[in-house]
């Protein structure tokens, strides 16, 4: 497919599903209710105050998630030269998660100030990762010591968190949703502090795009047409990590779009260029705001999690993934 | 094998029943031989088996508390409604972290349990004592779990008595009461501020209860519940479906919060709220401690009648 | 200079040779086992002393029945830490041969999930009652098993098999939480306390059924490890020198399926002992399965031993589970010591 056309049809369903997400609900609303709510809104009229409080918000926060940790994943999947990591798959959300419930629990922290431990806990759980899989992968680089190494620095921090809620789980009971990944109706107010880092994060993305692109030739030939490796690297592992705790620390830790999304972006336009990384942006956008039509609709009025949601689809798109590459691999 | 001959002897022991004189079958099927009056009960969940054990006036001797963050023990429920604390029973084991030994250690007669955290330790605990299992969600009215429980632990008698009094204050009630509060409808709801969604509660405790026994209705949501479960998350979006004459919900003390919280809560999670709910004009939106509503007892019901008459004289 | 080898004579004709480290090794393993299962009897919330608990194994018949009622809740723990423990270790150094990976472990197979989500799914669809959930556990980890295996069998390399073992973990677990999350946080708090492994509730019974499991797979999986010198040479490689190499590993994942899916089914996952019992055996003794075998069974039995004991005694009142405490402290533990020492690359 052309890059160019590929953009066009991702912004055009990203419309469409915008339109779709504001409509749909426990109850279908009439797309001359939407219009009427956004630009003609009567404050005293509830279906009115649903589309905006309820609806609007949560498409915006879910947009926002679903475009930085693809573009988070894509960023990992390139430097990293491994097509199965993501923020999930590396363990960052699950690292995010244990120190924002160990910062609740032990230091009563609310709010945007939840960034900072989600921030060191991320960090810690790729320090985590890379050292695991440096362990056993002994210099060779084989894709799977990173996923294997992601899953262990899960475990270890997800028993933390675990241990933490064990021991008095009706306190944590209004964070049930967070803790497994979910958008609720005030995830806009975290993210009024938030959205500078992944809009800053973004951008670096795009003006580094041509170093980062440089790199998945291979090092000796980046090195040859003059980027340093290493500042690559570097620089690039220090956007991609608080790009995906910034979506973790308002949705939590909604997984495998991350992993999806830069997949399918490959798929269709390839993962060099500009364009791609706006591809994947809107491509995980779309994402996110699917599930989270899903989400809202599939069992209604009950709620479901988006990221239980997410899990349940983007594990299931995983498995094809290991499937598919392993069998052109075979072949 | 000494300890294959260990484990033929231990078989034989668990075997062996006690003097006793009752068989109960508890809510994991199983039929318990227990004393007829038991003198040495130990509860593992504090805020059902422990208020009600305490309510009841058995023997009660030890149970299972909570771990607050700055490392004090505390039995949530019957530290409120009956002032309970360690230094009157003992700490049978912190929630959630069964201390076998411990519990052996302070030689109980009878061991009550809720299924759901316990029910794989059953074989064990009733190494120690026999040992009944409660499950507080089953489905059933939460009063007559509790009437269930008296019988199993020997106290219909203490039951009944209290029964018959709450019966008749309910009597009273029925008559002091507003008409909308003994035939009008009423919703029962937990407010999540954080993501601004509700919960529509089917059985919770005396709040459902007191007003099941008034006479109150539900609202049709609260039917539409699912049968096995007995509760369910709702967005925001169907708020107004909670139009009923009279809305309760609870608050958590313990985190800061006031019976005035749930207003904020609800402006926050459904702006504009007080335009479309009946409740809210005939001040009809109560909120009570959680730690008084939720346990099965007299004592809350008392309390939260008391609160309900204070709210409308 | 140390002799290597010890040669073991069994009248004239037959003679096995010995290489002294791993016999020495495994030698220390038993000893520190011992003198582990001793003190695991002797402390807890009561404590006893030590000639209590020699008194308790040497006079079964006339017991202090004081000390029996606190060891019935003792020793069923203790035995299932030790079985456990190498059942658990052995399904993992299993895996690592099969799949040539170090950081293989049951927990990446699906296998415990799948268990998990049989139970879950008894519970909550079909009303099961207790006492045939642990089956329901094994036909689930069985299940499962095969099914991870009929996926990755076509793909014929070692690295899909965990990948696709990851992948249906993951869908697995995502449809449990869902289930879960449905009744609010106690019950997904429970979910989550049990998907990480306790010892607690080990039963008399719940002993009896891990000790005949094992009792039949730890024996197989020593036989088998004669065996499995080819299979570390790679598929080409062992087929060349006439080894059916598929095959094996086919027989060994099941294997690897059957020693986890009984201790997922009683005592919950226990993360990672796998992997890190299998990485502790190889920087002692090196890489010959048929010697690495025994003593990965060895640590792995000593390292759940340890952490459910530590975990029941350092704490209190709070119990940590050792499923818990293996994966923070034995994890973060084998992270540093392996960083730090070169012996283990």
């Amino acid at each position: 497919m052309k890059a160019g056309l590929g953009l066009a049809l991702a912004t055009v369903v990203l419309c469409l599903l915008c339109a779709l997400h504001l409509a749909a609900g426990a109850r279908f609303s009439s797309p001359a209710l939407v219009v009427d709510a956004l630009f003609n809104h009567d404050p005293r009229n509830y279906q009115h105050v649903v589309v905006i409080k309820q609806r609007l918000t949560r498409l915006v926060v879910a947009g926002y998630a679903g475009a930085v940790l693809s573009v988070s994943g894509l960023l990992f999947q390139k430097i990293l030269r491994n097509d199965l990591v993501s923020p999930s798959t590396l363990g960052i959300n699950s690292g995010a998660v244990a120190f924002v419930i160990l910062g609740i629990y032990i230091f009563e922290l609310n709010g945007a100030a939840l960034f900072w431990p989600a921030l060191i806990g991320g960090v810690a759980a790729v320090a985590v990762t890379f050292l695991a899989a440096g362990l056993v992968s002994r210099g060779g680089r084989d894709p799977l010591s990173l996923i294997l190494g992601g899953a262990m620095t899960a475990t270890l921090f997800s028993s933390a968190t675990t241990f933490a809620i064990s021991l008095d789980p009706d306190r944590f009971g209004n964070l049930m949703g967070w803790l497994v990944g979910d958008i609720g109706n005030f995830d806009y107010q975290p993210l009024a502090w938030l959205w500078p880092v992944g809009l800053a994060g973004i951008g670096l993305a795009f003006i580094l795009c041509r170093q980062i692109d440089l790199l998945t030739l291979g090092t000796e030939q980046a090195a040859m047409l003059g980027a340093d490796p290493r500042l690559v690297r570097a620089g690039t592992l220090a956007l991609a990590i608080p790009l995906a705790i910034s979506a973790v620390c308002v949705v939590g830790p909604i997984g495998f779009v991350g992993l999806v999304a830069p997949h399918i972006t490959r798929l269709l336009i390839g993962e060099t260029g500009r364009v791609a990384l706006a591809f994947c942006a809107l491509c995980g956008a779309v994402i996110v705001i699917t599930a989270d039509i899903a989400a809202r609709t599939l069992l209604a009025p009950q709620l479901l999690q988006v990221g239980t949601v997410m899990a349940l689809c983007g594990g299931i798109a995983f498995l094809v993934i290991v499937v598919t590459t392993l069998r052109r691999r075979v072949a | 094998m000494r300890l294959i001959s260990k484990f033929v002897l231990a078989a034989a022991l668990a075997f062996t029943s006690p003097a006793v004189a009752r068989e109960v079958t508890d809510h994991g099927g199983n039929t318990v031989t227990v004393p007829d009056a038991p003198q040495r009960i130990l509860s593992l969940h504090d805020w059902t088996l422990t208020v009600m054990t305490k309510e009841l006036g058995a023997a009660l001797i030890a149970s299972a508390g909570r771990l607050a963050p700055d490392g004090d023990t505390f039995i949530r429920g019957a530290r409120e409604l009956f002032g309970l604390n360690f230094d009157q029973i003992a700490l049978a084991s912190i929630h959630g972290k069964p201390d076998l030994e411990r519990i052996r250690s302070l030689k109980p007669d009878l061991i009550v349990a809720n299924i759901g955290d316990y029910g794989a330790l059953r074989e064990q605990l009733s190494t120690i004592a026999p040992t009944l299992m409660f499950d507080a969600e089953n489905g059933s009215k939460p009063f007559d779990l509790y009437s269930e429980y008296a019988g199993w632990i020997g106290r219909d008698a203490r039951f009944d008595e209290l029964k018959a009094a709450y019966d008749k204050r309910i009597a009273d009630a029925r008559e002091k009461l507003p008409k909308t509060l003994t035939s009008g409808t009423y919703a029962a709801i937990l407010a999540n501020e954080r993501d601004g969604t509700l919960t529509i509660l089917k059985e919770y405790g005396v709040q459902t209860s007191v007003l099941d026994d008034l006479g109150m209705g539900r609202t049709t949501l609260a039917q539409s519940v699912p049968a096995g479960q007995s509760r369910m998350t709702i967005g925001a979006e169907l708020i107004g479906d909670i139009d009923a004459d009279l809305i309760v919900t609870s608050y958590l003390p313990e985190t800061g919060e006031t019976p005035d919280s749930i207003f904020a809560a609800l402006s926050r999670i459904a702006p504009g709220y007080e335009a479309f709910l009946r409740a809210y004009e005939a001040k009809r939106i109560l909120s009570f401690s959680r730690y008084e509503t939720y346990p099965p007892s007299f004592r809350g019901a008392d309390i939260f009648l008391d609160t309900l008459a204070a709210s409308f004289e | 200079m140390m002799r290597q080898y010890l040669t073991l004579r069994i009248g004239p004709a037959i003679h096995f040779p010995i290489r002294l480290r791993p016999a020495l090794m495994m030698l220390a393993l038993i000893i520190l086992l011992g003198i582990g299962t001793l003190y695991s009897l002797r402390l807890g919330s009561t404590d006893l002393s030590m000639s209590d608990v020699i008194r308790w194994l040497m006079s079964w018949h006339d017991a202090d029945p004081e000390t029996s009622a606190i060891m019935i809740l003792r020793w069923p723990r203790i035995i299932v830490a030790i079985l456990a423990g190498a059942m658990i270790a052995t399904s993992g150094y299993l895996l690592q041969v099969v799949a040539r990976n170090g950081l293989a472990d049951p927990g990446l197979l699906g296998i415990s999930q799948g268990g998990m989500a049989a139970v879950v799914l008894g519970v909550a669809v079909f009303g099961l009652s207790p006492a045939w959930l642990a089956w329901a556990g094994l036909a689930g980890g069985f299940a499962t098993a095969f099914f991870v295996m009929a996926l990755a069998y076509r793909l014929s390399s070692s690295t899909g098999l965990i990948l696709v073992g990851l992948a249906v973990g993951i869908v697995l677990s995502a449809a449990i939480e869902i289930i879960m999350v449905r009744g609010g946080i106690l019950q997904f708090a429970r979910w989550l306390a049990w998907s990480h492994g306790s010892l607690t509730s080990v039963s008399v019974g719940g002993a009896g059924m891990v000790a005949i499991w094992a009792a039949v797979l730890l024996p197989m999986a020593l036989i088998a490890s004669g065996q499995m010198m080819p299979l570390l040479l790679g598929h080409e490689q062992a087929a060349g020198i006439g080894a059916s190499p598929r095959r094996l590993s086919l027989f060994l994942t099941m294997i690897a399926a059957a020693l986890a899916a009984p201790i997922v089914a009683v005592v919950g996952p226990i993360a990672f002992l796998g992997l890190i019992a299998g990485h502790i055996a190889r920087a002692l003794v090196g890489e010959r399965p048929a010697e690495v075998m025994p003593v990965t069974m060895l640590c792995g039995a000593l390292i759940l031993l340890i952490a459910d004991t530590a975990g029941r005694t350092l704490f209190l009142p709070v119990i940590v589970p050792a499923g818990i405490l293996v994966s923070i402290a034995g994890v973060l533990t084998f992270l540093i010591a392996a960083r730090l020492s070169p012996s283990s690359r």
